[in-house]
């Protein structure tokens, strides 16, 4: 297995999400193509707490959707990475950019709020052709509290 | 040795599956075994697909390799096909299991 510790900047450079709807802060360990553990520290400033909800902040669940869905993209641009390194210049020139297609069984165990550190687990299930099938996870304190599945289609952009 | 899964029960577990997966709102013998699955017949798109792969190694305990898309184009285009699809997958499996050295 293999573990390293992806910090923010490097996150940057391999999803291109931006504020305030970068939902990943690290990523603490990643198997190339297999699964991935990313963490989000949940704060007050957070944008979305002004409106959900102004007397009871309450992360929305769609946003914890989204979490998973960059930890996946994590996954699948470590791979571009090391084609990268390999001098791969077909792979460099592109620009991958990864749509949410569907979401199945997802279930909000309980509410994320300010202070709680949410460890995000992604496995995939299945890669086929430019698709991609994930299992997410999420704890704070060790335990679940929002899990599903997602499909992500993979689009390549060339630059 | 197992016994060998007949055509038409590889069929009626494809539609149960699928109906059951996509949610879709039609019964599994509704179904017509060769009518298109995606755009004119069905209309299942692409996501839906990947979904129908997942289903299919669960369902049979294989694995669906990837291939050129006319292929799987032609393999997916109805149940009649998906079900010989499978059934080769099967066969290959049992091929396998039975003389690892072979591929």
């Amino acid at each position: 297995m293999e573990e390293k510790i992806i910090k923010i900047n490097e996150i940057k450079k391999r999803i291109p999400h931006r504020f305030p709807m970068l939902l990943v802060d690290r990523i603490l360990e990643v198997e190339v193509g297999r699964r991935a553990v990313g963490i989000k520290c949940v704060t007050i400033n957070e944008t979305f707490f002004e409106g959900h909800f102004p007397e009871d902040p309450i992360m929305p669940g769609v946003l914890i959707i989204e979490a998973i869905s960059q930890v996946a993209g994590i996954i699948l641009g470590e791979e571009k990475q090391i084609k990268e390194k390999d001098g791969d210049k077909k792979e460099r020139n592109d620009e991958r950019r990864m749509y949410l297609g569907m979401v199945n069984n997802i279930k909000f165990r309980k509410p994320v709020v300010p202070g709680d550190k949410m460890f995000i687990e992604v496995n995939i299930i299945k890669t086929f052709g430019n698709m991609v099938k994930v299992k997410g996870e999420v704890r704070v304190d060790n335990e679940i509290v929002a899990e599903g599945e997602l499909s992500l289609v993979v689009v390549s952009q060339k630059k | 040795m197992k016994e060998k899964i007949s055509m038409e029960e590889i069929k009626k577990r494809l539609k149960r599956m699928i109906v059951e997966r996509l949610s879709l709102k039609i019964k599994p013998e509704e179904i017509e075994d060769e009518i298109p699955l995606f755009v004119e017949g069905l209309g299942l798109d692409s996501i839906e697909s990947l979904e129908i792969i997942v289903g299919i190694e669960e369902e049979f305990n294989i694995t669906v390799p990837g291939g050129e898309d006319e292929e799987m184009q032609r393999r997916f285009y109805s149940i009649n096909n998906l079900a010989e699809y499978v059934k080769q997958l099967l066969e290959e499996k049992e091929l396998e299991e039975r003389n690892p050295q072979y591929i």
